[in-house]
């Protein structure tokens, strides 16, 4: 795409006004897809590998052995030039790591003696930090007590809660600071997907409730329907 | 040596048309590609972005002027160099304002489109960098007119 053409691109994108108050996407994944068709094929296969990669779970990751999906994250870092997008995305990896971190601490694991056992940039520091409260990136990380607490308490929406407010309010503040560029499509897509993920929140916990509702109903006789 | 003074004194004499032709045509396409779109987002209103996204093109107007009032003086000897100096940065002057206009253009399209109450407050800022394109256009002809007086 010419560097000029972002303008059209991001002009034809609906505002995304806020996370939470959503109750829907602001334009469907149809819509984008034609939109995002004005990107050239390299642009478009990055964001798409970089959509994956900050994507919370993604089957074709779950498959992936841990030193193989370090291997992939640091491929798909080598192909991104822009250093905002670079930054963005260890931030994101380095939250996921520190999240790891405090699951792994949280189920009594000692550090990780494996030199690069995560991705990102801080996982080093994390690990020589593994015995002081919040990995000593409670300032970096504002959000990270309040996520050690939630996960604490046994709170998992909560803890969900605080972290896509945390990956909202860093695109957010990205967002202001990039116009009319591909780092400025990348953030848009991200922020499109966070929306998503917290409007289909509620369904999903419908599908549950409605599943646990049905069992419930059909007492003993629940075991006797076929399996899905 | 003269020759080349002339062709300076002409060059400079043309600068601000054609400089300010190149910025007006990347303003303009930016704006216009803001507007494109814009259009594909909203119902309705699509004037009003067509019509903002010309504002970049008054630089090149502004650059016409200019040349008529230069070539008014006479290219010769003793005012090519002045020619050259007034033309070539006023030039420069309109080909800045007018890619940056429509960078601010952009924007304002962009603003008003998701919230069409602020279309007003948004061109203010495209506005401003047409306020400097006019310094320099204004100031052109009042030195334009001293030279060769």
């Amino acid at each position: 795409m010419a560097d000029k053409a972002y303008h059209s691109l991001l002009a034809s994108l609906p505002h995304i006004d806020s996370l939470f108050d959503s109750k829907q996407t602001p334009i469907s994944r149809f819509q984008l897809e034609r939109r995002l068709s004005a990107l050239n094929f390299d642009e478009r296969a990055l964001l798409d590998d970089i959509e994956k990669l900050m994507h919370w779970d993604n089957e074709e990751k779950e498959q992936m052995g841990e030193a193989e999906l370090i291997r992939h994250t640091n491929r798909i870092l080598g192909r991104v030039n822009s250093p905002a997008l670079k930054e963005l995305i260890n931030w994101r990896l380095d939250m996921r790591t520190a999240i790891a971190a405090l699951r792994r601490k949280r189920a009594g694991q000692k550090a990780p003696s494996e030199p690069q056992w995560s991705f990102g940039t801080r996982y080093e520091f994390i690990r020589r930090n593994w015995n002081v409260p919040y990995f000593n990136l409670q300032h970096t990380f504002p959000w990270l007590p309040d996520i050690a607490r939630a996960m604490e308490e046994g709170q998992s929406f909560e803890a969900e809660k605080i972290l896509l407010g945390a990956v909202w309010q860093h695109l957010t503040t990205m967002a202001s600071k990039q116009r009319f560029s591909f780092e400025a499509v990348v953030i848009y897509v991200l922020r499109w997907n966070l929306v998503l993920r917290w409007t289909t929140y509620d369904r999903e916990q419908a599908i549950v409730r409605f599943d646990q509702l049905v069992e419930g109903a059909l007492g003993e006789f629940a075991s006797a329907l076929p399996d899905q | 040596m003269d020759s080349f003074v002339i062709a300076l004194g002409w060059l400079g004499t043309f600068a601000p048309v054609a400089l300010g032709a190149v910025g007006s045509a990347i303003g303009c396409s930016l704006a216009g590609q803001a507007a494109c779109g814009a259009m594909l987002d909203v119902e309705s209103g699509y004037g009003k972005f067509v019509g903002l996204s010309a504002m970049p093109s008054s630089q090149v107007i502004y650059g016409i002027v200019i040349m008529f009032t230069l070539m008014g003086v006479g290219v010769d000897e003793s005012t090519a160099g002045a020619l050259f100096g007034i033309g070539l940065l006023t030039g420069v002057a309109l080909l800045y304002s007018a890619m940056y206009q429509g960078q601010a253009v952009s924007a304002a399209i962009n603003a008003s489109k998701n919230k069409p109450e602020v279309f007003g407050l948004s061109i203010a800022p495209a506005a401003i960098v047409e306020g400097f394109a006019v310094f320099a256009f204004v100031f052109a002809l009042v030195l334009g007119a001293s030279v060769g007086g």
